[in-house]
């Protein structure tokens, strides 16, 4: 497969492939979703890093079923497609996801990153330097 | 659970997960971009379903 052929097959997983799945998964996502609060945009005054005890509900492992609207975001703040190559694998995505009252360890393809809950952190998303990224649970069951 | 950083455009992003027994869900909120509203689903492995994979497949002839 040639590049341009995997930028056509970017844009059919990220906006045509969902999309397709969407008749009979979007309606159980959305439901899934507002269960819970939607997400308010993030203030510029935004740092709390108040963390409660993770729910045992989150450990476990993961495979993504869905997706819809993530690579026009994305890159809409400056991910490029070929960063978003990255995110899009071919084949089925699992992640594992272990916590403790203070981390949150993410493996993915024998991969594991440890992240401290609460704490700034500087690593690479997508391949691309981000000095910020912070992880924290709120005092909310579920989340 | 939340999780924030600062797109390389320099914009804040924000993404929610919210845990369900069945899975979770991630939904991105951009600064500035209220009429984006992606969404990513992760559903559970259940031991059962690791157990079915690891079977060998069964070809018809």
């Amino acid at each position: 497969m040639n590049h341009l052929d995997s930028r056509r097959a970017l844009q059919l997983v990220g906006f045509g492939a969902a999309s397709m799945e969407a008749l009979t998964v979007s309606v159980a996502a959305q439901e899934f979703a507002q269960a819970g609060a939607g997400p308010q945009p993030p203030s510029a005054g935004q740092k709390s890093i108040s963390s409660a005890p993770p729910s045992a509900i989150v450990n476990g492992t993961y495979e993504q079923t869905y997706q819809e609207g993530y690579a026009p975001a994305l890159l809409s703040v400056g991910f490029s497609e070929d960063a978003l190559f990255k995110m899009f694998p071919t084949g089925p995505q699992q992640m594992t996801i272990t916590t403790t009252p203070t981390t949150l360890a993410l493996q993915t393809k024998g991969l594991e990153e440890l992240i401290f809950l609460g704490v700034l952190k500087s690593t690479q998303v997508f391949g691309i330097e981000v000095k910020d990224w912070l992880a924290r649970f709120e005092d909310r069951p579920g989340c | 659970m939340l999780i924030s950083f600062t797109a390389p455009d320099g914009r804040q992003v924000l993404a929610t997960q919210i845990y369900r027994p069945e899975g979770y869900v991630t939904l991105l909120s951009i600064d500035g971009a209220p009429q984006m509203k992606p969404i990513r689903v992760w559903t559970r492995v259940s031991k059962s379903d690791e157990r079915r994979k690891q079977r060998p497949a069964l070809f018809p002839i």
